[in-house]
């Protein structure tokens, strides 16, 4: 014990005996900025995901390296949300101070979500490169978005929050496993009224151990990413329920509807079927993609790939031999429902089993 | 994730000999001390990893998720580390407080390393002027005594890797346990910053299951590195992990370690952008060896950022932290391209353009083999046999003096795909950037059946993505049941009883990646033949590829041929 003390010593004293001779620089160090008005929340206490912008009135003033107010400083400042969220579509990102101090500065918010900050950088003046000092305003404890949240967008190849890294609300919420690949799983809110946007594909890489069908999500966290328009949740952290639950009822598609993208977005990534349809001729994204056609409007033509949806990731599904199914009819194609923008049609079915080509 | 643990007189008495030892090569502090209490402090974090030994540009086409992160295609060349330093000082001109670290496999991966063994990177970063460096796996492909060596002469930044204890005697080890330190103390003009090291323990085969050519023990890096944050968190604003661990065990660690503000990491070429930003939430299953863990109700609402910036020098991760009274308060992040509009540093180009010269004299580079009529993909678009995959296995199956039944060669060897174009030699080293050697050895029809099943498991665990490629051999690798099925070698079904002769490397030969069915095997002859001479040999005598049997099948159509994807290796999942 003595020698451990011992060392602990002179661990420390070697460390005080490194301290050498540092002069501040003169100028602005750091912003203060302060709330005046406006919802900050707290962790357990959060803020409503917004669906309208919120606002703020904050008071911004220089600090230099002492930390007292820089009567000095007249620049611009660029405003921002970190780590993730948006400014207010309009709303300025940039603003002059002058003699240190702002006041009343209006600043909007929307898009928002997590753990979130109002950052102040120094941008410098018109003859002046910025410092990049900086300050942020007291955390703002925003809701986690729910995966309809994440998903509603006016671009059916896009998502509300993409780019961000997110903590999805599952908990309390009945989030379902619905389709396991070998490089991620399929889950669908079944808390979202009508359905809408409530499948998300969760981008794992390998596959998933441990997770099967109708369990249910207890956390789940990652980047929201788009694969080429579908919308994955990248780079994940997860934990689930062993308890299944019922599995959601596929929403039956037709021709009608697959011509819809607006509306066949709000349907990404949930369970889907198409009824009574003829397995079209194979083509070259069968041997290049491993998709494959059926013809979904019985008035339509297998030429026509509006007529169509494709079928995909059937390769590693025993007892399913799509060239020996070429002309076959069947009762229906079950399987979760996902995007591809460059694949023709752009809309395509990810069976489970076998038993989902009936 | 290593399960040893440490007892505790050890590691009270092996951290504070290893901290002084940190502090007797050098001054830990850097700075004074400022009173920074109630600012928001900016402190910059310049983060690289996996470089790979892309210290020169490199043409490349960017994928698309590539493009997605902001490498723009015609932009190329890409990497260079006089580019880096550029970005490096530009940021750091910018920033008041700043460091740059790199977390690691800065070795390997483009032909300066094979005829240089490492010099360069590790000058070059030195002159570029990184701060801290951890050790990545591929440090040590030249050798351990290679690594001493390089780092020994010519790094002027720290070296860590608290994870690893140098216990057995070898000839590196002295110059290793001086050079490889714990972790290491910075202070940026009054902004403390603790900067823990952990070297990579997962792709380490010969740590684990082989003879230990590094004399290394590693040790439960989730339990050190409490240890010592516990030590370091008191005396400093900001601790980093700087590591080489990997995704996966990032993530363990910043869930169940409580005290770490940001770990930054590399290994799994992979850019988390935004990065992620996980809880304290320990796992039972994580911290089940450590003794007496115990979660820690202070930790109740901290949480961990963790970064990775991807590979191949292709980007600069820049994580700003805002720091106020001990504490990160928010952050933001940026991932900068290393393009061709990035001018290169002259100090840095001076250093490196003699190695360029030489290179440039030693191997023709620019040599063209054959031309890529599309691109030669490494994985299979069904997770089986590939293009690329196809097309090594033969190679080193049917080169002579070899020539065996069939081959089996693992798919992380074959490191990138081939673009669509002319197929330089430069680029087959890109592609088999390491020194392996083609490997015969003799197993009965029942070792080809455990081998290809071990095979299957470990491939069902990777999204049955196949981890071999193949030739002479056809199977379905069925994923769920864990299992190889219906086997056929040259279109026969295989035989328990007969003996065949199979080529590989000699990393597999000798029980790389877990194959412990040929490290066993008494009959291994390792032929000398490199594997990459083999497949430039084999290119060399076909001036376009892929080639289809039936020349009148598109190429996307074709089920047999040359550089195909035949379905040889099936997947069911």
């Amino acid at each position: 014990m003595r020698k451990t003390i011992l060392l602990a010593a002179i661990l420390l004293l070697s460390i005080a005996a490194c301290v050498q001779e540092y002069d501040a620089p003169a100028g602005v160090s750091s912003f203060a900025v302060l709330i005046e008005e406006g919802e900050t929340g707290d962790d357990n206490h959060r803020i409503a995901f917004p669906d309208e912008p919120v606002g703020y009135r904050l008071t911004i003033a220089a600090l230099d390296e002492t930390g007292d107010v820089d009567r000095d400083y007249d620049g611009k400042v660029v405003l921002s949300v970190e780590p993730v969220g948006r400014l207010m579509e309009g709303q300025a990102s940039r603003l002059i101070i002058e003699n240190g101090v702002a006041q009343n500065v209006e600043v909007w918010l929307e898009s928002t979500h997590g753990d979130v900050a109002v950052w102040v950088e120094d941008a410098g003046g018109l003859d002046v490169e910025g410092s990049r000092a900086v300050g942020a305003s007291p955390v703002l404890y925003f809701d986690h978005p729910t995966i309809a949240q994440t998903q509603r967008c006016d671009d059916f190849e896009s998502s509300a929050l993409r780019g961000d890294f997110a903590e999805i609300k599952v908990a309390e919420r009945d989030v379902v496993v619905t389709n396991v690949r070998r490089d991620g799983f399929y889950c669908q809110d079944l808390s979202e009224p009508g359905g809408q946007y409530g499948g998300m594909y969760v981008y794992t890489h390998n596959q998933p151990t441990g997770l099967e069908e109708g369990m249910t999500l207890t956390t789940l966290r990652g980047q929201i990413d788009e694969f080429f328009g579908f919308t994955e949740l990248g780079f994940p952290d997860y934990q689930f329920s062993t308890v299944k639950v019922e599995m959601p009822e596929p929403v039956v598609l037709t021709a009608l509807m697959t011509a819809n993208d607006d509306g066949m977005e709000a349907l990404e990534s949930s369970l889907v079927r198409v009824e009574d349809v003829v397995v079209c001729p194979l083509d070259d994204q069968y041997a290049a993609y491993d998709q494959w056609r059926v013809l979904i409007n019985p008035d339509g033509d297998c030429g026509e790939p509006a007529d169509t949806i494709l079928v995909s990731e059937t390769a590693g599904i025993e007892g399913v031999d799509p060239p020996s199914m070429v002309g076959d009819e069947l009762e229906a194609v079950t399987g979760t429902l996902r995007y591809h923008y460059l694949a023709e049609p752009s809309w395509m079915i990810v069976p489970r089993r076998a038993a989902d080509l009936e | 994730m290593s399960h040893l643990t440490v007892s505790r007189p050890w590691r009270v008495g092996i951290f504070l000999s290893l901290a002084i030892l940190a502090l007797m090569f050098g001054c830990a502090y850097q700075g004074a001390e400022v009173d920074l209490t109630d600012q928001d402090v900016r402190l910059t974090l310049l983060h690289t990893a996996d470089i790979h030994s892309r210290i020169l540009p490199y043409d490349y086409s960017p994928l698309y998720t590539e493009r997605m992160l902001g490498l723009v295609e015609d932009r190329g060349p890409f990497g260079g580390l006089a580019q880096i330093a550029t970005i490096i000082d530009r940021e750091r001109a910018k920033a008041r407080r700043s460091l740059w670290l790199d977390s690691g496999d800065a070795f390997q991966g483009a032909p300066i390393f094979n005829v240089f063994n490492g010099e360069p990177e590790i000058r070059g970063l030195s002159t570029a002027g990184l701060d801290a460096f951890v050790l990545g796996n591929h440090e040590f492909d030249a050798g351990p005594e290679n690594t001493a060596e390089q780092l020994a002469k010519w790094a002027a930044f720290p070296v860590l890797g608290a994870n690893y204890r140098w216990e057995v005697e070898k000839t590196h080890t002295d110059i290793m346990k001086s050079l490889v330190k714990p972790f290491i103390i910075r202070n940026i003009q009054g902004l403390k910053v603790a900067i823990i090291g952990m070297a990579n323990t997962s792709s380490m085969y010969s740590l684990g299951e082989g003879d230990n050519s590094l004399g290394v023990q590693p040790v439960n890096f989730i339990q050190l590195t409490q240890e010592l944050v516990d030590e370091l968190r008191p005396d400093v604003d900001v601790v980093i992990l700087l590591s080489h661990l990997g995704l996966t065990e990032d993530l363990a660690v910043a869930r169940n370690v409580c005290g770490i503000d940001v770990v930054m990491g590399g290994h799994h070429h992979v850019a988390l952008d935004p990065p992620t930003v996980v809880p304290y939430a320990p796992v039972a299953d994580e911290v089940e060896d450590i003794d007496g863990f115990t979660y820690r109700d202070s930790c109740a609402e901290h949480k961990t950022i963790v970064s990775h910036p991807q590979a191949f020098a292709k980007f600069v991760g820049r994580l700003d932290l805002i720091v106020r009274n001990g504490h990160v308060k928010s952050h933001s992040y940026k991932l900068i391209p290393v393009d061709a509009t990035v001018p290169r540093k002259a100090e840095v180009w001076e250093l490196l353009e003699p190695y360029y010269i030489e290179l440039a004299h030693t191997i023709d580079l620019d040599r063209v083999l054959a031309r890529a009529e599309t691109d030669l993909n490494r994985f299979g678009f069904t997770g089986g046999d590939s293009m690329l995959g196809n097309f090594v296995a033969e190679a080193m199956q049917l080169r002579p003096g070899v020539e065996t039944d069939f081959c089996v060669t693992n798919s992380l060897g074959i490191r990138t795909d081939i673009q669509e174009g002319d197929i330089l030699l430069e680029h087959l080293y890109n592609v088999l950037p390491f020194e392996n050697t083609i490997t015969t050895v003799y197993l009965s029809g029942i070792e080809v059946q455990e081998l290809l099943d071990y095979a299957t498991q470990r491939s069902a665990g990777r999204g049955c993505s196949s981890q071999i490629q193949v030739a002479g051999i056809a199977f379905t690798m069925n994923c769920r049941e864990g299992e190889a099925q219906d086997i056929e070698i040259n279109g026969i079904p295989l035989n328990y009883g007969s003996v065949y002769e199979m080529a590989t490397n000699d990393y597999m030969a000798w029980g790389g990646s877990g194959f412990e069915i040929l490290a066993r095997n008494t009959s291994k002859v390792d032929t000398g033949i490199s594997m990459r001479s083999a497949v430039i040999d084999y290119m060399s005598r076909h001036a376009q590829l892929p080639v289809c049997d039936d020349e009148g099948t598109p190429i996307d159509q074709c089920t047999s041929g040359l550089a195909i994807e035949d379905g040889r290796i099936k997947t069911v999942y």
